[in-house]
Parts: C-alpha cells; sequence; structure tokens
C-alpha cells in the first residue's frame, strides 16, 4: 500500500499565502496519478492561529480527491486543531496519539500529536503497546536530535526532541517527522520537509514522500511549484576571466540545487555577489543577463555592495595562485572542501583587504 | 587619480611669519639661506606623512595646514598635529601605495638615497617597487610566524600551540565537546525509559498495595483464627484431659490389681483345691495311728545327732580318742535305736489299706509319694495358707470391682462435659485419644498460625475488614519488592547519568539545570552554531594565511630575477641614462646593486656623491612611476640638485619637468639662484600659467 507523507504546509485560514496551499493541491493531485489513497500530514498543516479552514475543506470537497484519506497529526503551530472544526469527511486529525492498524495503512502507524515541553519518547512511552513492538511507524512533530544541528530558521528552538536512543528502544521501522522545514533525514528517520518555502530563506525544489508501506521502500517526489527559493551568496575573483568565473558559479549554484533550465523561470533568487573584481561593472552587468531568466527579490536586484574593485594586476595573480594552492589541498584532502568559500573570501580579505 | 597639494597655510614657522600659497601643477619655492626654508618643508613633511623622525625633522613651532586633494572626493586638510596622515588613506585603499612610499615624494638635498642603510636602496624597496611581489611581504609579515610554520594535515592546521593556532585548537576542542555531548545525549538518553520506570514502579505500587492490604486482611483473619483456636483449647483444657486421663490411668491400675488379685485368687483356689481332703486324710490317718512319734522315740534321735556331732568335733580337736570313740559309738547306737523303734511303731499300728487309699490319692493329687503323716502335715501347711487367702481375696476384689464401676462413672461423666456428647466407658479411651488429637490438632493449627501472624507483623489497628482482590503471597510480595528495588536503582541510575549529561550540556552551552532539554538542546545547538561559526572562520582565515604564505614562499624563489627584470626596465634604466648620461645598465647581486656603462661594471656604493645622488634620483622617480601606474602623485625636492654638477643640473629640472608633463606635481625649493633661474626660465617656458613661482621674505 502506497502512502504519501508531507508535514509543514502551514496552511494560512485568511488567505494570504495562497501558494501554500496551491501546493498542497499539487501534492494530492500527484497522490491521485500515481493511485495512492491516504496523505499523512506529520503536523503544521495549518499555520498558528488558523481558525477558519474553509479553503482546505473547499478543496477536499472537490470530488476528485473524495477517495483520498488525508489523517494528520498537530504540530506545535496547530496543536489545537480539532476534527470537530471540519466537516470533510475524508480529513482525520488525531488529537490524542492513535495506533492506526495494518488493516487501514498496510503497517501499524503511531500518530503522536505535538506536546509542549515533552520529549517524544515520552509520549511513546506512555502509547507503545508492548516493549520490544516492532514493525510499526512513527508520524510525529518534533526535532531529531543527532549529533549535528539542523535548526528551523522560520522556527528556532528544538521542539519534542526524539533521541536516537528513544529509536534504538522502541524500534519504530521508520519515523516521519515534521518541524524542520529542509527535507532530508536518515535511514529510519525521514524529514519530508515544507512542500512549499515559507520564506527565500527555504531554499531549493521542495518534495513529499511516497511510502510504501508493505516493503517500507520510500521516494521523494518533488512538487511542480510555481515559485522555487533559491537564497545564495557568490564571491568573485578579479581576474580577466572573472565574469566567465562567477557565470560557472551561478551555474554551479543551479545544479547544487538540482534546477534545469526550464525550472529557472519559477526561480526566486536572493543573491549576494561580494568579492573583488577588475571590472565590477561589467561583472554584475553580466551575473544580471545570467540571471534575467529569474526573478530576483526582494526588489528584483543583486546585492552587489560587496563587490569591490582591484586592478592590482599582481594581487590578481597571487590570488590565483591562492586559489591553485586551495584547490590542490582540497585534492589531496588536506583541506575541508566544504570552507572552500570560506577560504576563499578569507584569502581576498588578507590580500586585498 | 591625481594626489596634489593644492594649499599651504603656515605661519610663525620660525622665521616664516605666514606663507599661505594656492599651488599649481610646477612650483618653484626660492628662499634666501635662514629665511626658513627647510623649516617650510620640514612642516610640510610633518603635516603629510608619518613617522616624522625617520626625515631627521627640526621642532616645529608654528602652525597651519597643508590641503591635499586626491584622497577623497573633497580636499583633506593636514597638520602637524593631526594624528590622520596620507599614509593612512593608502593603507585603506584596495590600491594600496606602499607604506614607505612617502619617502620617495620628498627629495631632499644629499638625501636621494631610499633607505638608511648604505647603500640606501634596500631589498624591501627593490621589491615593492621592481618585483610587484613586495606587497606580498608586507601581507605575509603580518601572518603570525605560528601560521607560517605550520602545516595542513587533513583539514587541520598542526602547528605550535600559539595565538591563532591554539585559540583554534580551543575551538576545536570545545566544538568536539559540543558534538560529543549531543551525541551522547541522543544515544544514551531515552527520558521513555524513565518514564517507563515509572509506570512500571507505579503499576508495581499498586499491586504492592493491593498485597499489603491482602497482607492486612490476612493477619485480621489470622487473628480471629487465634482467637477461635484459644476458644476450642480453652474448652479441651489440658487439664480436663488430664484428670480424666488420670482417671483412666487410675482405671487402669485398679483393673490391674483386681486381675492380679483374680489370678491370685485363682491361684490361692488351684493351690488350696486339695485342702479338704488333705484334712480329712490327716484325720483319717491319725485316726489309724491312734498317736503320735512317742517323746523317747524323739529323744533318741536328738541324742544321737548330739553324740555325732561331739564325735566330729573330737575328730577335729583330738583330746582323748576315747572321748572320740565314745562319742561316736553312743550316738551311731541311738540313731540306729530310734530307726528301730520308729519301724517298729508303723508295723505296728497303721491300718494298711486306708493309709493305701490315702497314699494313693495324695499321689494323685500331689505328683509325690506320700510317707507319713509328715508328708501330709506338710503339704497341708503348704496349702493351707492358699486356703485361707482364697477368702481375703475374693473380699478385695468385690471391693475394687465396685470401686472400679464408680470411676468409670466418674469418667464418663467427665467426658461427657469435655466433648459435650454421652459416651459409653468402652469409647472413653478412643475419645479421649480423639480429643487429644483434636487438641494437638488444634494447637500446631494455632502454632501454625501464630508463627504466620508474628511473621505478618501487623498491628491490630491496621487490620482490614474488606476482602481484597488478591490473596497474600509473600513469595510473590518478595519478588515485587526485589523486582521494585532493582527498577528504581536502574532508574537512579539513569537519572543519575542524565543529570551529569545534563549538568555537562549546562556547563558547555550556558544553560540552566532548571531548563528543560528541549530549551537545553536549543543552547547548545546555538553554541554549536557560533562556535562553528567561529571556529570555520577562523580555520578560513589561518587556511588563508597558511596558504599565502605557501605562495609567497614560491613566489620569493623567483623574486630576485624579478628584482633584477625591473632594475633592467626601460624606465628604470631610460631615467638613470638620462640623468647620468654614463650608465646604461644595472644589475642586482646579494642585495647591491651594480652599473654598467660601456667600460665595466661598478658597485653603486663605490661611486661619486653625485653619481649615487643622480642614480637614486633616476630609481626614485622610476619607483615612482612603476608604483603609481597611471596615477600622479607630487614630488616635493627640497634643494635636491643643490650637489650636482653644473653641467648636469638642466637635464634633472628637464627630467623633473618632463614628469610634471605626466601630471605629476612638482614642489621644487631652493636657496641657489642657479637652480631658481634655471628651473624657472624652463618651467615658465613649458607650463606657463600651470607654474607658480614663490619667493619667501
Amino acid at each position: 500500500m502506497k502512502i504519501g507523507i508531507t508535514a509543514d504546509c502551514h496552511l494560512k485560514s485568511d488567505g494570504s499565502c495562497p501558494e501554500r496551499l496551491t501546493a498542497f493541491q499539487k501534492i494530492l493531485d500527484t497522490l491521485i496519478e500515481n493511485q495512492v489513497k491516504v496523505l499523512i500530514v506529520a503536523g503544521d498543516l495549518f499555520d498558528k492561529d488558523a481558525d477558519n479552514f474553509g479553503n482546505f475543506e473547499k478543496l477536499l470537497a472537490d470530488k476528485r480527491y473524495a477517495d483520498l484519506s488525508i489523517m494528520a497529526t498537530p504540530g506545535n503551530h496547530d496543536v489545537m486543531a480539532r476534527n470537530d472544526q471540519f466537516t470533510s469527511k475524508n480529513f482525520q486529525i488525531f488529537e490524542e496519539p492513535t495506533w492506526v492498524g495494518k488493516n487501514i495503512l498496510g503497517c501499524d502507524f503511531l500518530f503522536l500529536p505535538y506536546v509542549r515541553n515533552k520529549n517524544m519518547s515520552e509520549v511513546i512511552e506512555e502509547n507503545i503497546i508492548s516493549s520490544g513492538q516492532k514493525g510499526w511507524v512513527l508520524i510525529s512533530h518534533g526535532n531529531f536530535v543527532t549529533g549535528s544541528r539542523e535548526i528551523n530558521p522560520y522556527e528556532r528552538g528544538v521542539y519534542m526532541p526524539l533521541f536516537s536512543a528513544d529509536l534504538a528502544r522502541y524500534q519504530p521501522e521508520l519515523a516521519f517527522l515534521g518541524h524542520i522545514h529542509k527535507p532530508g533525514g536518515s535511514q529510519r528517520v525521514i524529514i519530508p520537509g515544507s512542500p512549499c518555502s515559507m520564506d527565500i530563506t527555504e531554499s531549493g525544489k521542495r518534495s513529499f514522500i511516497i511510502l510504501d508501506s508493505t516493503t517500507l521502500d520510500t521516494q521523494r517526489e518533488f512538487i511542480a511549484n510555481s515559485t522555487i527559493c533559491l537564497d545564495e551568496a557568490l564571491t568573485a575573483i578579479p581576474s580577466d576571466s572573472e565574469e566567465s568565473y562567477i557565470l560557472e558559479e551561478i551555474e554551479k549554484m543551479f545544479r547544487k540545487w538540482g534546477i534545469a533550465e526550464e525550472e529557472k523561470k519559477f526561480v526566486n533568487l536572493r543573491l549576494k555577489v561580494a568579492g573583488y573584481a577588475v571590472n565590477p561593472r561589467k561583472l554584475a552587468d553580466g551575473v544580471e543577463r545570467a540571471l534575467a531568466c529569474v526573478k530576483l527579490v526582494p526588489d528584483g536586484k543583486i546585492n552587489f555592495h560587496e563587490l569591490k574593485v582591484s586592478q592590482d594586476s599582481d594581487r590578481n595573480f597571487v590570488f590565483d595562485q591562492f586559489m591553485a594552492a586551495m584547490d590542490a589541498g582540497i585534492e589531496q584532502q588536506d583541506i575541508d572542501p566544504s570552507l572552500h568559500e570560506e577560504i576563499k573570501l578569507a584569502g581576498l580579505n588578507i590580500l586585498y583587504g | 587619480m591625481n594626489l596634489r597639494i593644492e594649499e599651504i597655510h603656515a605661519r610663525n614657522l620660525g622665521p616664516v611669519s605666514a606663507f599661505t600659497h594656492q599651488l599649481r601643477l610646477v612650483n618653484l619655492v626660492f628662499g634666501q639661506n635662514e629665511k626658513g626654508k627647510t623649516c617650510l618643508v620640514e612642516f610640510i613633511i610633518q603635516s603629510l606623512f608619518k613617522n616624522p623622525k625617520v626625515w631627521n625633522p627640526r621642532g616645529i613651532s608654528g602652525s597651519g595646514r597643508v590641503v591635499v586633494s586626491g584622497l577623497e572626493t573633497q580636499p583633506v586638510d593636514f597638520d602637524p598635529a593631526a594624528p590622520k596622515k596620507i599614509e593612512d588613506y593608502w593603507e585603506n585603499s584596495a590600491q594600496a601605495f606602499p607604506q614607505n612610499f612617502s619617502k620617495l615624494l620628498v627629495v631632499r638635498a644629499a638625501e636621494l638615497e631610499l633607505a638608511d642603510r648604505a647603500p640606501g636602496v634596500d631589498s624591501a624597496i627593490l621589491k615593492n617597487y621592481l618585483s610587484g611581489q613586495g606587497f606580498l611581504d608586507k601581507i605575509v609579515a603580518k601572518i603570525p610566524a605560528t601560521i607560517q610554520e605550520a602545516s595542513i594535515e587533513r583539514g587541520n592546521l598542526v602547528g605550535a600551540q600559539r595565538g591563532d593556532l591554539k585559540t583554534l585548537n580551543n575551538l576545536e576542542g570545545v566544538w568536539q565537546n559540543l558534538v560529543s555531548l549531543k551525541e551522547k545525549i541522543t544515544n544514551d538518553m531515552s527520558m521513555g525509559a524513565v518514564f517507563g520506570y515509572k509506570k512500571t514502579l507505579e503499576e508495581l505500587d499498586g499491586q504492592l498495595r493491593g498485597l499489603e492490604e491482602a497482607k492486612r486482611y490476612k493477619a485480621r483473619i489470622l487473628s480471629e483464627a487465634l482467637h477461635g483456636f484459644d476458644r476450642k483449647l480453652a474448652v479441651f483444657a489440658d487439664e480436663a484431659i488430664e484428670k480424666i486421663a488420670a482417671k483412666l490411668s487410675n482405671h487402669a491400675q485398679l483393673s490391674s490389681l483386681i486381675r492380679a488379685e483374680e489370678q491370685n485368687l485363682e491361684m490361692a483356689l488351684a493351690k488350696s483345691e486339695h485342702y479338704d481332703w488333705l484334712r480329712h486324710a490327716i484325720e483319717i490317718y491319725e485316726s489309724r495311728h491312734g498317736q503320735s512319734l512317742p517323746r523317747k522315740v524323739q529323744a533318741l534321735l536328738l541324742g544321737g545327732m548330739v553324740l555325732l556331732g561331739l564325735a566330729v568335733y573330737f575328730f577335729f580337736n583330738p583330746a582323748s580318742p576315747a572321748l572320740f570313740f565314745s562319742a561316736l559309738g553312743l550316738g551311731i547306737f541311738l540313731i540306729a535305736w530310734y530307726i528301730y523303734s520308729l519301724n517298729a511303731m508303723i508295723r505296728r499300728k497303721v491300718d494298711r489299706e486306708d493309709i493305701q487309699d490315702i497314699s494313693t490319692g495324695f499321689a494323685e493329687k500331689f505328683g509325690m509319694n506320700l510317707f507319713g503323716l509328715a508328708d501330709l502335715k506338710n503339704t497341708l501347711g503348704a496349702v493351707q495358707p492358699y486356703f485361707f487367702q482364697r477368702e481375703s481375696l475374693e473380699k478385695s476384689i468385690q471391693e475394687k470391682k465396685r470401686n472400679l464401676k464408680d470411676l468409670e462413672g466418674e469418667i464418663e461423666d467427665s467426658l461427657k462435659k469435655l466433648i459435650a456428647k454421652p459416651c459409653k466407658f468402652s469409647q472413653v479411651e478412643e475419645l479421649l485419644n480423639e480429643t487429644r488429637s483434636v487438641v494437638d490438632t488444634l494447637k500446631s493449627d494455632r502454632a501454625k498460625a501464630e508463627t504466620e501472624f508474628l511473621i505478618l507483623d501487623i498491628q491490630p489497628a491496621y487490620f482490614i475488614d474488606q476482602k481484597p482482590a488478591s490473596e497474600w503471597d509473600k513469595e510473590k510480595f518478595d519478588q515485587m519488592h526485589q523486582e521494585k528495588a532493582r527498577i528504581e536503582y536502574a532508574m537512579e541510575e539513569m537519572e543519575q547519568e542524565f543529570i551529569l549529561l545534563k549538568q555537562s550540556a549546562c556547563d558547555l552551552a550556558d544553560a540552566k539545570m532548571t531548563d528543560g532539554w528541549d530549551r537545553i538542546l536549543f543552547s547548545i545547538d546555538q553554541k554549536l552554531e557560533e562556535v562553528e561559526t567561529d571556529l570555520r572562520g577562523l580555520k578560513a582565515k589561518c587556511i588563508a594565511q597558511k596558504l599565502i604564505s605557501e605562495v609567497s614562499v614560491e613566489l620569493q624563489k623567483s623574486e630576485d630575477e624579478k628584482i633584477q627584470e625591473g632594475l633592467k626596465s626601460s624606465g628604470i634604466i631610460g631615467n638613470i641614462f638620462q640623468i647620468t648620461q654614463k650608465y646604461n645598465e644595472l644589475d642586482y647581486v646579494a642585495g647591491e646593486i651594480f652599473l654598467k656603462d660601456e667600460f665595466g661594471r661598478f658597485p653603486l656604493s663605490q661611486l661619486s656623491t653625485g653619481a649615487i645622488e643622480q642614480v637614486f634620483l633616476a630609481l626614485r622617480i622610476g619607483f615612482a612611476l612603476k608604483a603609481a601606474g597611471l596615477d600622479s602623485l607630487f614630488l616635493i625636492l627640497d634643494d635636491a640638485f643643490q650637489f650636482s654638477d653644473w653641467e648636469r643640473r638642466p637635464r634633472l629640472v628637464d627630467l623633473v619637468l618632463d614628469l610634471a608633463e605626466d601630471g605629476w606635481q612638482i614642489i621644487y625649493f631652493s636657496m641657489d639662484n642657479h637652480i631658481r633661474d634655471l628651473f624657472k626660465t624652463r618651467a615658465e617656458k613649458r607650463f606657463k600659467d600651470d607654474f607658480k613661482y614663490m619667493e619667501m621674505d
């Protein structure tokens, strides 16, 4: 049985941010196309203070979605959502921790609503049927705590954390967690991410998960949103080929986010170009020409405020040597490639600053 | 960029009371000796440049300002007291001028060399102006030696733990600690486990409470049972049972006595069965003999026995054989006489037939032969006590049997009282044993119940009446207590570990122990973000510094070659030749400049003062041209040509005026009439309104 899983739709009740409802509708359409009958929302289906669900219910009333069952667990934003606020028969929100059995979803699912000031394990502990229970899937809303950090820029803080030790203790086969808007996760904990960027900082194409509840295989389906947000910063290097260099950096940026040529028109880009250029004006013109197909935000402009001029060929030569030395260091695995941009900027500041 | 001195305003500079002029492209300031020319030059130097001591200035007593254009959009005022100098603008400019470039802009008489030490041009200056890498040395000079000496290995900078490397190491330590802590938290901490323990403990507590109630209930039940036992045991009092038992014992003894007496009676009857026959036989026997044995016969027997005794005595104690034989003979005689007399009497007086019957009867009844009346009498004597015992025995037996009957009645009555039911004496023993058995069982049961009750150790105040759902089960209760203790211990261990983790987290992330884990984790993330930002920034900076220092080392290898190339560049060589009209080639070996002409190669230090002056002026202008690139600056010459040969002076003046043609502002101070005239004539002709002549009063 195939099941769609998403989270953090943050639908508004006041009609604002219609793109969020559109993104949600695109998920429903994709599910219908793929003959998937169930969509699970791992929290924050609605934004905070949402109290009028007319648009949402109107959407669900569409005959196309009549056979689609939508199950949601409340997140920290819609923690007060109640079933009696909705009339749609194909929508159900689990106000309390609820087990949904394999006869309905193909395997056992524990829907765990967000609970303030609690660790996820506390709520699981209260609802676990038996120790050593296997083959079940957790749907909840909170942070998965790992050694690294993944902060939700839309909302800082740690919410109902789930620990690795909890996974070892309760043995869910998979855990789908809402709250972090950036898609990601690990082998057992999957972050569907928000289906629509809340703001420009939520970069990249958005997606949702299709789960085969029999095999527990997952696949990510991209959502054809009309807006793909990117928030990027590039560093110019002064040289005779500075323009081609920065244009290649722009292409790398698109490749990094998997944005095809035909998708560039959907991109909302906030871009800062810093560094040094022999001819900043010419460089800026080149960048603007290259990005003519994307929408530049916030005001249709690229931020060139930190782009400085350098016509010192000696320094430029030394910087070329510096970049070559850095690339060699990365190649020899002596330099962490993730520091590339920071080292480049530091080198520029040392040589030109 | 055109850097120009637009105006000079000065007053009270030693002999100079006031000097206010707007300058043009070419300027000649003439003043006779002691008119204050040197004071004015030093005023300008101290107003514009840093480190004026390198110019060995005299003290400035006056005041004023020098207005310079080309640094900002509006002209900038400089004065000796202001801290900001022209170099400050150069340091911050992307198109930076070298700091010691300022020495190029002021040329004083006999001070044409560019460095303080012989031969006057040091390698740093040559690098700055000829190799194009001099700026790199300045940058590298700012890179700490620790970084320069470090190496980059597997993403880390390895080197002495000082300065930024130490800071970097500390930051990495903090970062690693934070990451490790987070990993430990996520891998080791499951709050659910604690809640699971709590849940189990709550369940156990509930069950234990149930068992505790069952215990209290059981204590009550046992207490009641003990009372029941006591009541029953009070009925079956040991004393009563023992009394009955004692009576039974008496009864048994009495019965035994009766049985013994009956046996005695039976024996007496048996023994005295022929008593009457014997008496009758004796009577018959005595009637047949009429009399008893005469006393004389008896005396014969007695005398004979005495004499025989004496004979024995005399035999063993010889006194006289006559006495012995007399006593022996007489004794035998008397005995023989006795036997004879006795036989004669029997043969004579007993009726043979009756005697025979008696003898036969005697033998039959007693199993022995009758030899005479004596036997009969003896036998009668033996039987007679039995005969007389029979009556007393029969009386005694009768008496005892009556007593026995009475005792049986008492026993029956006592037992009836005890067991509350009628019983026959024949059942008494059995019933008494049963009663005893019952009592023993009661006692045993009571003892068990009492032991159990004491083990429960429940005071009556804690008894409960209502029967709880659970049955008291001590084994189960103990097991559950053990389980509870085990869980409490495990939970305590876990909570202790969590507290330690929390303490570590709070220490590292500046959080409070009272904060929840969500808050603490957020604090850790914030701290991690902060440390990561600092760490990445510092690491990037250190790596960049290291890479730049490495690049510098690589470039250093070809620097001498480049300096030589610079010295041989057309700009430098052209100026040298134009000024000296002799030297057409420069060389740079081991930090020293060599000049060549058509006759040979000469170290700069060995040339004449005038020649050195010319060479340095040529180098200065050449360096300035190279360093300035397309820009033009000002050049202050303080009687720079004063010691030059008169033949060379026109060429020198033309040289600086050529520089002005290229946009350089020339400000020449002179006290020499020849140079004044030479400069004025040529400048007026070439620059007209762009030339200004000023004379100091």
